[in-house]
């Protein structure tokens, strides 16, 4: 059903345009060490080259005389591992609370939700900020401070399901039959309510995917990886008189999140005319 | 009104838990963090054991954890947000210092995000599936996917450095102009590039929201019933569709604010403005516990106190809206 | 221009900036004249602003135009120029120190100055409560004032008049004994709202704003200050700064508040001046420390293979793009008095430390790598942070797998120099124109976990001390510099820890503002004899 649905997406002109992004940046990341094998902070050739100067470095080079292409191509495989890997928490966490909270309600729902008001109250950015200088960058450590914000959606939008899906007949069969409610929750409803979480999967790792950034701008991402906001953050030294030291890995960065974006979007759509 | 005070006593009742945990997070969070207030200070001065052991024995950064957190519970009991260790100065004179900077911030943002993005999301919504619809609305996805801080980047080295028309940094210029008016125009000038690119993102995000909105309403069937009964198109559109659809922007301009509080850290930054989300990142790295709790439920209560205002306007605009969901 | 400055600096040290004073008068520098508001950039807000509590930049930079010290640097002579003390003099068993001071000096408040404020400043500030002078003044028993104009300095242990000389005009600023003398010296107003003698008052400080300074119309120097007033902006962007200068809304940015990368382009702005004089007796030194607690770095030939695969020019024209010189060790070759070039040196080789870290029996394994260790940049400057990148890369060329942890600054604080969580970390101490004042202390074994910019290294050689506390108990000047000089060498040969290079900072500042740079403490000096042109 999962694949059907991805194909329709993939059939709007937008669907079309995001999921070939898409495949280029995964393609990137994953012949990374092919494509430009060796260390990619290598110092290869002389500061601040020019874009197209040197054809052995085509987007020039930084401040160290490092290839920003190289940096951009290697940096892709730590932020969409990121992304993914916040969106596959959030998602988890948040379709199981959803679920608990939607299925059990009472005490159970009523805590769930004011901790998801509490975490959406609270500026969640700040909180990451926050964590992350004070425990110092790790990949883990991103990834929980991301999540920790981006699990409410899923579980909210899992709730309603539930709550919709909760008077519904094959669930009180399963009910009748003597199982436990989280039981029930988790395997007759939750996989009913899979679909509308998916369409949230891609707002997540959008967003994933620019809060790492930013985060890396701040200098609080992992220094031994290239990472695409570290690179926009040493540059940001020399933007009067070298820019393209931002621009390129702020490209990259753009073209990502709009794949993830028109991906989404086709999702969406396709998603809305199968209900309807 | 009556209804709008019991939202407003429930909005309160609920948002104390929530005060609690947010400050006790904050709580642990630096005393669990390497380094203290005098480490912090010690970066810029150096000296000796003695002089560290007097540095703490000064800020109270003696005694137990436990013995910290009562005092601090005492404190904030009292409403009394205490000292900032960095500032050596209360800490919510160094609050009232920054927070206008960061509500201008944005407030400027939500004007010219809900600005923009009702216009095109009225354009879009009025005419769904048009090529035009599919143009803004890719429009405001390249919009979305913008990282705020390189836009930002992006925007002080075209318009303030190749064409330097717009000021680098700041909310105000080194020389004081005279007069209210060019203080308020100089301050304007300033936050011309900042708001762009904060407000990038949330353009799409209300374009987005109103035209879902325009879209369901098409569909509707007094919609329908009123073209079909010849009404004419542009009251058609403006009554039954903008209309109701506008709506749900209100809900998201409330919901995004703890967000635009945070994208205001990475631009405040960016434009060296000296508002809230610069003040959070020097508490962290001072170890200034009062200030970064300060900063924390400040920015907290604001959140509360501007979906309390949406819970409101709300009410007001749809009255079917019940007290239960508040 | 701006090349050739930099070549004579880097030829001639602070020779070069001497010179140069004198060609700007054979040229017939235009007379100084009267008046004006000089407007320059601040970055910081210094919660306590007493410079004889607290000796560092942040407060030198606003503070020395308000209080002043005995004594300042200058290239000329002995080194030593008046300020508040007119003559001083120890006596030869390193007992005491005599400073006469000036007449017909007094307080921005109206009342004299005496010999009785510098008692009190020693004895109540200094020693007890100062970051730096707790150290040096530590054997300081009393201050004897006999009369009005004369300060008798006298120690329990004989303690070096060289020493003390070399400390007067960072350590000794001299505050008003009948402001402080009741209640808590750390809380007093007077913290933050200086009174000194010095040539400008201070008049407000609008937090997150502006410090503003008014001329002390009674300064004790006739006739100066020529500024009306001076205002520190306080800007913490450095692309605003350098926008700002070329708008002419400031004219004057020290400590390297532009981007080092931004000065080559600045330089060629019409009415902008790049200076990189003025900071030599506040010269940093950019180290690698070591944890001699690994046992791969307690080898020295493993330390020594690491200096080997330092290419020192790279990071001094590509890191520093010129503005430094490359470092030989712990004394930079500006110091007159102690620098000796004669030491061991280890001139960027691979292949040498290649051989060395096979002697020492690390060979390369299946990945290409020797062993691994963790390496901590501290955050202090861009460059730190910089060399850092670089440093991770030279060591993998010669298989080194460096893996680096950045950390704000509390916590590399802690980790280097309380828990020892490091293996290499990158530092920037500053020397302060004595070895025995933060210097000694990189390579001293003995102190307690927790005192930051010290031997936190786990470092300890019987040789290393005796000639610490040998040099340090030295009278005679001539037999005091040659022990600074062996040290040196010890320094070299053991290298516990590594110099790379040493740099000073850079002032921006449009043409119009004259007498920049004439001393070499000049941001952080008096400022009496700055003045605009129109």
């Amino acid at each position: 059903m999962r694949d059907d649905l991805l194909g329709r997406a993939a059939l709007t002109a937008e669907g079309l345009i995001g999921l070939s992004l898409l495949v280029v940046a995964a393609a990137l990341a994953l012949a990374a060490p092919l494509l430009l094998p060796g260390d990619p902070f290598d110092i290869v050739a002389r500061p601040l080259l020019r874009p197209l100067s040197d054809p052995a470095h085509l987007l020039g080079t930084d401040r160290l005389g490092r290839d920003i292409l190289a940096m951009i191509v290697h940096g892709a495989r730590p932020s969409l591992i990121t992304a993914l890997s916040v969106a596959a928490v959030a998602l988890g966490v948040g379709m199981t609370a959803g679920a608990v909270a939607g299925m059990l309600g009472g005490v159970a729902d009523e805590v769930i939700m004011r901790l998801a008001d509490a975490v959406q109250t609270v500026p969640s950015f700040v909180v990451a900020l926050a964590v992350l200088s004070v425990l110092g960058p790790s990949l883990p450590g991103l990834i929980a401070a991301l999540a920790v914000s981006a699990w409410t959606a899923p579980a909210r939008v899992v709730r309603s399901e539930v709550l919709r899906l909760r008077g519904a007949p094959f669930v009180e069969s399963s009910l009748l039959l003597g199982r436990g409610r989280i039981p029930v929750a988790l395997t007759v409803v939750l996989p009913n309510a899979i679909t509308v979480a998916l369409a949230l999967s891609a707002v997540i790792v959008a967003g994933a995917l620019l809060s790492e950034a930013a985060l890396s701008f701040l200098g609080l991402g992992d220094p031994n990886r290239p990472s695409w906001g570290a690179l926009i953050a040493e540059g940001r030294q020399v933007m009067r008189t070298a820019p393209h030291v931002i621009i390129a890995p702020g490209m990259a960065l753009f073209l990502t999140v709009l794949g993830v974006s028109l991906v989404g979007e086709g999702l969406a759509k396709a998603l809305s005319k199968q209900t309807s | 009104m009556n209804r709008s005070a019991r939202i407003v006593v429930l909005r309160l009742a609920g948002a104390l838990p929530t005060l609690l945990i947010v400050a006790l997070a904050a709580f642990a969070l630096l005393e669990f963090a390497p380094g203290d207030a005098v480490d912090a200070y010690l970066a810029e001065t150096g000296g000796d054991a003695g002089y560290a052991a007097e540095l703490r024995r000064r800020l109270g950064l003696g005694g137990t954890a436990w013995e910290r957190l009562a005092g601090f519970l005492l404190s904030l009991a009292t409403l009394d947000l205490g000292r900032s260790v960095v500032f050596s100065r209360p800490v919510v004179s160094v609050i009232a210092e920054r927070l206008p900077n960061t509500l201008l911030l944005m407030a400027s943002t939500t004007l010219f995000a809900a600005g923009l993005g009702l216009l095109g999301g009225m354009l879009a919504g009025a005419r769904p599936g048009s090529w035009r619809d599919r143009g803004l609305s890719v429009t405001a996805l390249a919009f979305l996917a913008m990282p705020s801080f390189w836009l930002g980047l992006v925007l002080v080295v075209a318009f303030a450095v190749t064409w330097p028309l717009l000021p680098v940094a700041g909310l105000r210029g080194l020389t004081a102009p005279p007069g209210l008016a060019a203080a308020v125009l100089d301050t304007a000038w300033h936050l011309v590039l900042p708001t762009i690119a904060l407000g990038a993102g949330y353009v799409a995000l209300y374009l987005r929201t109103l035209r879902a909105g325009m879209l369901m309403a098409w569909q509707a069937d007094h919609v329908r019933a009123a073209q079909a009964r010849g009404v004419s198109d542009g009251a058609v559109l403006w009554r039954a569709v903008t209309r109701p659809a506008l709506l749900p922007t209100v809900v998201i301009a409330g919901q995004n604010i703890g967000t635009l509080v945070g994208g205001s850290v990475v631009v405040e930054t960016v434009f060296a403005i000296p508002g809230m989300g610069r003040l959070a990142y020097e508490a962290v790295t001072g170890r200034d516990t009062p200030l970064l709790l300060g900063v924390i439920l400040s920015a907290t209560v604001l959140v509360l106190a501007v979906n309390l205002l949406v819970d409101l306007l709300l009410a007001r605009l749809d009255p079917r809206i019940g007290v239960a969901d508040a | 221009m701006t090349m050739q400055r930099r070549t004579l600096l880097a030829g001639a040290g602070a020779v070069g900036a001497a010179a140069l004073t004198r060609k700007a008068r054979a040229q017939g520098a235009p007379m100084p004249r009267s008046g004006g508001i000089l407007t320059v950039a601040a970055d910081t807000e210094p919660r306590n602003l007493n410079p004889a509590m607290v000796a560092s930049n942040g407060v030198f930079y606003v503070a020395s135009k308000v209080i002043e010290p005995l004594a300042e640097m200058t290239t000329q002579g002995d080194g030593l120029a008046p300020r508040l003390a007119t003559h001083w003099e120890g006596t030869p068993d390193g007992r005491s120190v005599t400073f006469t001071l000036r007449e017909g000096v007094s307080w921005h408040d109206g009342r004299p100055f005496s010999s009785a404020d510098v008692a009190f400043s020693a004895m109540r500030l200094w020693k007890p409560l100062q970051n730096l002078g707790r150290v040096v003044f530590k054997a300081l028993e009393s201050v004897d004032t006999p009369d009005a104009r004369t300060a008798i300095f006298r120690f329990s242990e004989p303690t070096p008049f060289q020493m003390i000389r070399n400390a007067v005009p960072g350590l000794a600023s001299v505050v008003p004994r009948h402001l402080y003398e009741v209640g808590d010296i750390a809380a007093n107003p007077a913290n933050t709202r200086l009174v000194g003698t010095g040539p400008f008052r201070f008049a407000e400080h609008r937090p997150g704003e502006v410090y503003r300074l008014e001329k002390n119309p009674s300064y004790w120097e006739a006739g100066r200050p020529y500024l009306d007033q001076i205002i520190f902006r306080v800007l913490p962007d450095r692309g605003a700064i350098a926008a700002a200068l070329e708008a002419n809304q400031i004219q004057l940015a020290a400590f390297s508040a532009v981007p080092l990368a931004d000065m080559e382009r600045l330089a060629r702005v019409p009415g902008i001046a790049v200076i990189p004089q003025g900071y030599d007796g506040i010269t940093y030194q950019l180290t690698v420390e070591i944890n001699h607690r690994r046992k791969e770095l307690a080898d020295a030939r493993v330390r020594r293979a690491i200096a080997h695969a330092i290419d020192r020019r790279f990071v001094v024209d590509t890191i520093f793009l010129g503005y430094a010189k490359p470092s030989t060790g712990p004394v930079p070759a500006f110091d007159r008095q102690f620098y000796t070039a004669d030491v061991p040196s280890t001139p960027f080789d691979r292949r040498r430390a290649e051989a060395l870290l096979d002697e020492a029996g690390l060979p390369r394994g299946a990945n290409g790598m020797r062993f691994s260790l963790r390496l901590l940049p501290a955050p202090w400057f861009e460059q730190t942070r910089q060399f850092g990148d670089y440093l991770r890369q030279a060591l993998r060329a010669v298989g080194i797998d460096a893996q680096i942890v950045n950390n704000d600054a509390p916590a590399h604080l802690r980790a280097v120099y309380t828990d020892h969580a490091f293996d290499l970390a990158i530092g920037s101490p500053v020397y302060r124109n004595d070895p025995a004042i933060s210097t000694t202390i990189l390579y001293e074994s003995g102190l307690p976990a927790g005192v930051p910019f010290a031997n936190q290294y786990g470092y300890a050689s019987v040789d290393m001390d005796g000639l610490i506390r040998r040099a340090a108990g030295t009278i005679d000047t001539a037999e005091r510099t040659a022990l600074y000089q062996s040290f040196q060498k010890l320094a070299g040969t053991e290298l516990p820890l590594i110099h790379v290079a040493e740099f000073t900072f850079i002032t921006v500042a449009r043409r119009s503002v004259m007498n920049v740079a004439n001393n070499p403490r000049w941001a952080t000096s008096h400022w009496a004899d700055t003045w605009l042109s129109s």
